[in-house]
């Protein structure tokens, strides 16, 4: 093999110098090959990281000669890039710098110390040097930022680190002050981002300069909101190479004040006066002078500054930057605590959130229409902005937003009331989700008069005549939903066509209708608001939000689940958007299903069909949420209250956890734990531990215990003898659990078969029973045996029926169902009493019935509520169609 | 790492520490004579404790301990005796309740007093702050036990307007109320309290209604719940432990009761206090006779004792300990030095502050945030790279065309100077052919002429 050169597979190691001279040879180019096609590196680039071919890694470092090739490939790599970096044409140069920058992330360590210095040198004269094209420049830039976070890494070369990097800082300010263009100060702001967090000491002193340059490349107003963005984060980051205290919360009311006396220009003649100087008194202690202005070095060429740039003012898009450089400022971690200028914020945000374009009749003379308009029209970004630096306040104060909640609340609800546009609305909602993950059940009860109002507005335009909506709004009424008597079938995939379809005949309308984005904010906040409060004085509300939120769920998922297959002409962020919509709306669902606690959720039954039916999507975010919520909903039916006992690995092995477990009751009788596990079903190795099975073992006793509706907790009967005479007659074991079996049946037919999986799981010993797959033919074989099945189940699919009635779709798949898991479930049983033959299951059939009858007709039904889900209780279903 | 602490009401015994794995003793806090309930961590950060003072002292005062060092750092002085002590999990706000029935509430990190209410018409015995941290419970002498949720507490508008402030108040007490706890499960939650009258009760959050009314043979001085909310336990006058049932069956012919299905290890004398580590299922227990028994809720067998004091112990508590609590990680050395010694907040105030004009000036805030580094090193290069290579294929871009005319003009170049050199050879060889054929004319002409 060796002899040919040839190699194992695609993991030898011996492909790796092999492969690395080969791309040396073919791809890159040299002096004599000319450099035609750039995409080449690309394709070398990811060649190089696939296969790690720079890595130098050897597992088995016994094969000298591997190690050895291997080094000499990656030392003529390396050579040939500083020869092609430092070659004069310039396309060359630029192929050299980039893939010296890659190497710089990918060699060994070791080679990476040894050879850091020279590559810096050969990288900076780059920088540098005048003559030297843009593009190298740029490329330059970038592969100098990987080098210093890859020296990061090495806390023993610091020192050159820093002495490197504090060389550099000076001509990259100035590279930032100059006009450039926008790849060279992205690559300068990166590089001041890389130098800051790794090398923060070598451009502590040059703080105020770096602060000063990158403010007014954003005040410049020359930058992409791409650039912008990156502006801001670098200047959030800067606090941290001095990380103290007074230096965050001086640049943040610098931020503050700058973005204050900016509104003042804008907002002029549409608000009082006073507003700006509460803030500013709020921001600057009094007898204290401000804070020179960003943008400044020092206050003596304030006066030059404010005299030059006082007459143009700030674009919206750099107030933007400065307000998402304080909320990253707020978000980020910082070492120190820090003082929060909370209630200026607080109030900049009101001043923003109240000036809704219109003027006061006292104003009027002073404000033309054309101010008017342009200020409109930047509103939004401006509320937009505001709202965002309200959820970064709430995420970085935390529990410490407390005292300031009640006023948070007031402004967002005025504020709701308004609020027409969409992705504003998309952001109220999140806040509202914010505020109700950090401060919890306290809050809950307050908001949730507000949500919901508003959550019923996005949501309801098609239930409208379904329900009765506790909409006290007035708004309600003035947004009429066009297309209503259309759409009333109409799926919210459909509303989400009609809006894209322009140009009809009511095209006019069609903003008036909600935005799915909105759907799902609404649907999220819902979800949280059941999560965090959803027991909470739930009466008055509960049953109109299930109403709408099963209703949405089956309109959203209406279409069909399979949203690619019928939708091959829709777009593709229209599909990701339906995608997430049905999401939403399903796990508002589940969150109203779950955080029910006192009654039987009315919806559950149509509830795991819809997750039922999700999941059967495979590979979608739907059908692995629908898995989820199949998973969490089967605690709801099947309660358990767990003991505290080791009981785990017992599952494994039927016989060998079964005298483990034994010997552990054994052990254990002599002390006060006895007390745990009195019914112990020493004699019932399949039993163990299982709350839900012994809860249906003693479940037949329990109409002789009337039970207190209050501590319904204790609901199971309390004579420890029912569970030994259980076992003391293998019939009546059986004929409990078949009745269990069929209690399910009746309840959850969907649910049924895991049920059944659970049991087996439970009992290994009867899944590896011979006769199991035996008494399976046996009832196949006897088809006769159905009608005597039948009458248990009949009876109590009639809640069911009325269910089915309503949804002819999926009727006849519900009773077939219905009908196999109960064949299903005798046939789990039967193994359990050891050779009953087909004859005793009828009989157990018949006793069935009768049984399934009697607990129909039992009042005390209404009392076990919470052992399992009450069979009578179904009315909520069938209205509300 | 986690340990039980334990305090006692005799003053020099402090605060005892034991790591709850090995049971080693760790760093006993001096001088602390702790009120019953009155010790508590904030924040897992460091120790505070409510004092037990003289019946004559007007003023409460309320310790705070580093975890590092034995002496007491900061006290502060509440206006008046300070019984029950609890803070919130982040460690940010501390309530104490005052033996006249307020709630005193406040900030950890400046020491506001952030407000002041009249929760019971006696002294306040125990307060617990619910697991979203939204929600206080509070007992009372007076045997109720209330609600408040601190959102409805801060909202002045709806104080006014609002008939009471708490949520709920549950009076099914006759008598002090000696514990309270709160069950996970947010707005499902269960709460338990105890009193002297030998009942324990089990009450809805939210439904705000009885559950269960279990009766003990005996006073029941602290509750503990098990974290599966299976049972909880109940520490007695009469030494016992006594396991009661939440979810768990019991029978009616149990020994001691209705609802109690068992008991756990035998103190000698009462059990005053009781903690539940969720890490390692181990129940503690602190005992009147000073010893802190650290039991096995399973088969019920003591598998520790810690000896802490000859008097009483009256809180134990299990602590994730945070060891080297310094947050101030300062980048500079010039900044350290100043502020290592500040490693507590500072003490707590007397008064609320009626302006809070300055307020604003002392909002402290920990930034926390995600503080986990870069999974992988940003690739900055080859982005780059890559944006470059696009721009390159477009050819729109002036970069493109400014790469592309260095190109050219190295090019250019090059060819210039490949014609100069074309020309210089042509030029030699013209020069060449001239002077050869002048030579072989010279010479030659005969042959010249020839050819």
């Amino acid at each position: 093999m060796a002899a040919y050169g040839n190699f194992g597979n695609m993991y030898d190691i011996s492909l790796k110098p092999r492969l690395l001279a080969t791309l040396l040879r073919e791809h890159v180019p040299d002096d004599s090959r000319p450099f035609s096609d750039p995409s080449e590196l690309a394709s070398v680039a990811a060649t190089l990281r696939v296969h790690k071919l720079l890595s130098e890694s050897v597992e088995d470092s016994t094969d000298k000669k591997l190690v050895e090739s291997w080094k000499k490939a990656v030392d003529a790599w390396v050579d040939r890039l500083l020869l092609l970096v430092s070659s004069d044409v310039p396309d060359k140069c630029w192929a050299g710098v980039c893939l010296l920058g890659i190497t710089c992330q990918d060699c060994s360590s070791h080679r990476f110390l040894a050879s850091y210095s020279s590559w810096y040198q050969k990288l900076h004269a780059h920088v540098q040097a005048p003559g030297v094209s843009k593009f190298v420049r740029v490329a330059s830039i970038a592969s100098l930022s990987d080098l210093f976070t890859r020296l990061g890494q090495f806390p023993n070369v610091k020192k050159d680190g820093i002495s490197f990097s504090g060389k550099l800082i000076q001509p990259f300010l100035n590279l930032l002050d100059e006009d450039g263009s926008e790849a060279l100060w992205d690559g300068g702001t990166s590089m001041l981002c890389t130098i800051i967090c790794y090398f923060p000491s070598a451009i502590h002193r040059h703080y105020d300069s770096v602060e000063s340059a990158i403010a007014s490349k954003i005040m410049s107003g020359k930058c992409s909101t791409c650039l912008l963005k990156k502006l801001a984060h670098c200047l959030s980051i800067l606090p941290q190479l001095k990380g103290d205290e007074e230096t965050w919360s001086l640049l943040m009311r610098k931020i503050l004040l700058l973005i204050n006396s900016h509104l003042n220009d804008a907002f002029q003649c549409l608000e009082e006066e006073t507003k700006s100087t509460k803030i500013v008194n709020l921001l600057v202690p009094p007898g204290k002078d401000p804070p020179t202005p960003l943008g400044c070095r020092n206050s003596s060429d304030k006066a030059a500054v404010e005299a030059t740039k006082r007459p143009k003012r700030l674009l919206t898009s750099s107030v933007s930057a400065f307000i998402l450089c304080g909320c990253e400022m707020l978000t980020n971690p910082y070492p120190v605590q820090v003082n929060i200028p909370v209630k200026a914020v607080l109030a900049l945000i009101e001043r923003v959130l109240t000036v809704d374009g219109s003027v006061s009749q006292s104003l009027l003379p002073f404000v033309t229409a054309t101010q008017q308009e342009s200020l409109c029209s930047e509103l939004p970004m401006f509320h937009s902005d505001a709202l965002d630096l309200l959820i970064g306040l709430t995420k970085g104060m935390r529990s410490q937003m407390l005292p300031h909640a009640a006023y948070i609340v007031r402004l967002i609800m005025r504020y709701f009331k308004n609020c027409s546009l969409p992705e504003l609305r998309v952001k109220l909602y999140s806040i509202i989700r914010t505020l109700l993950m950090s401060m919890g059940v306290g809050i809950a009860k307050f908001l949730t008069q507000e949500v919901i109002n508003n959550v019923f507005i996005d949501l309801n335009p098609d239930h409208q005549n379904d329900v009765a909506f506790p909409i006290t709004l007035s708004r309600a009424n003035e947004v009429s939903y066009p297309n209503r008597k259309k759409r009333k079938h109409a799926s919210a995939a459909r509303s989400l066509e009609d809006k894209n379809e322009t140009g009809f005949g009511e095209a006019p309308k069609n903003h008036l209708v909600v935005p799915a984005s909105v759907k799902i904010a609404a649907l999220e906040a819902l979800e949280v608001l059941l999560t965090v409060g959803g027991a909470l004085r739930s009466d008055s509300w509960r049953k109109n939000v299930d109403t709408l939120l099963i209703s949405v769920a089956a309109d959203s998922v209406h279409d069909g689940w399979n949203i690619e297959e019928n939708s091959i002409c829709m777009p593709n962020e229209l599909i990701s958007m339906m995608e997430k919509l049905q999401l939403a709306a399903l796990r508002a669902l589940l969150a109203s299903l779950l955080s029910q606690s006192h009654v039987r959720p009315a919806n559950i039954a149509r509830g795991l069909e819809l997750f039922q039916r999700g999941r059967q999507e495979t590979g979608t975010m739907v059908a692995e949420f629908c898995a989820h919520a199949l998973l969490a909903l089967e605690v709801l039916i099947h309660p358990r209250a767990l003991p505290l006992e080791d009981y785990s690995p017992a599952t494994t092995d039927s016989f060998g956890g079964f005298s483990r477990r034994f010997a552990e009751n054994v052990h254990s009788s002599g002390q006060p734990i006895v007390a745990f596990s009195q019914r112990t079903e020493l004699a019932l190795p399949d039993s163990y531990d299982d709350e839900l099975h012994s809860k249906w073992l003693q479940n037949q006793e329990k109409p002789d215990t009337p039970l207190d509706e209050q501590v319904k907790k204790a609901k199971y009967s309390k004579e420890s003898g029912d569970s030994s005479r259980a076992i003391s007659t293998v019939k009546e074991h059986d004929y409990s659990l078949d009745k269990s079996t069929t209690e399910k049946s009746k309840t959850s037919p969907p649910e049924v078969d895991t049920n059944d999986m659970e049991m087996e799981d439970r009992n290994p010993n009867i899944v590896k029973s011979p006769k199991h797959g035996e008494s399976t033919r046996k009832v196949q074989e006897h088809p006769q045996q159905e009608p005597v099945l039948i009458p248990c189940i009949a009876t109590a699919s009639k809640c069911a029926e009325r269910d089915t009635k309503t949804d002819p779709s999926s009727s006849g798949a519900v009773d077939h169902e219905n009908r196999e898991d109960g064949l299903e479930g005798n046939v789990v049983v039967t193994p359990g009493d050891g050779i009953s033959a087909s004859g005793e299951m009828v009989m157990l059939g018949t006793l069935d019935s009768g049984k399934g009858k009697e607990i129909i007709v039992n009042p005390d039904d209404e009392s076990s509520v919470d052992v399992f889900p009450d069979i009578i209780d179904v009315e909520p279903d069938s209205d509300e169609e | 790492m986690e340990v039980v602490i334990a305090s006692s009401s005799v003053g020099d015994a402090g605060i005892g520490c034991w790591d709850l794995h090995t049971g080693a003793e760790q760093l006993r806090h001096k001088s602390c004579a702790s009120t019953a309930r009155g010790l508590t961590s904030v924040g897992h950060r460091f120790l505070a404790s409510s004092q037990l003072r003289d019946p004559s002292a007007t003023s409460g005062s309320v310790f705070y301990w580093s975890w590092d060092r034995p002496q007491v750092e900061v006290k502060s002085f509440p206006t008046e005796p300070i019984l029950p002590l609890a803070a919130n999990s982040e460690g940010t706000y501390i309530v104490g309740g005052g033996v006249s029935g307020e709630i005193y509430l406040w900030e950890v990190p400046t020491g506001k007093l952030l407000r002041k209410w009249h929760a019971h018409y006696r002294g306040v015995t125990c307060l617990v702050f619910s697991d979203d941290d939204s929600l206080i419970v509070s007992g009372s002498e007076d045997g109720s036990v209330r609600v408040w949720s601190l959102f409805m507490i801060f909202d002045d508008m709806r104080r006014q307007e609002a008939t009471h402030l708490y949520e709920h108040s549950f009076t099914g007490h006759a008598l002090k109320v000696t514990d309270v706890v709160i069950g996970y499960g947010g707005s499902n939650a269960i709460i338990v309290s105890a009193s002297e009258d030998r009942t324990c009760k089990v009450w809805s959050l939210s439904k705000g209604i009885l559950l269960r009314n279990i009766v003990f043979p005996s006073m029941i001085y602290a509750i503990a719940l098990d974290p599966g909310e299976h049972v909880f336990y109940a520490g007695s006058r009469d030494g016992k432990i006594y396991v009661a049932a939440l979810n768990a069956e019991s029978s009616s012919n149990d020994a001691y009761g209705l609802y109690i299905i068992g008991s756990l290890a035998d103190h000698s004398k009462a059990v005053t206090c009781l903690a539940y580590s969720n890490s390692l299922n181990l129940l503690v227990s602190g005992s009147e006779d000073g010893m802190v028994r650290v039991s096995d809720p399973k088969s019920g067998n003591v598998v520790r004792m810690f000896r802490h004091s000859k008097g009483p112990i009256n809180n134990v508590q299990i602590v994730r300990k945070q060891l080297g609590f310094n947050p101030r990680i300062v980048v500079n050395p010039q900044g350290s030095s100043r502020r290592h010694e500040s490693a507590l907040p500072p003490p707590l105030e007397k008064y609320t502050n009626s302006n809070d004009d300055d307020s604003d000036f002392r909002t402290v805030v920990t930034l926390h945030g995600a503080s986990y580094g870069p999974l992988e090193s940003p690739r900055i290069s080859s982005n780059a790279m890559n944006e470059q290579i696009e721009e390159l294929q477009r050819q729109s871009s002036s970069y493109a065309a400014e790469m592309e005319l260095e190109g050219l003009k190295v090019d250019c170049k090059r060819s210039m100077q490949m014609v100069e050199r074309w020309k210089q050879m042509y030029e030699n060889l013209h020069q060449f052919c001239v002077d050869e054929l002048l030579d072989i004319n010279q010479a030659e002409p005969t042959k010249a002429g020839f050819t």
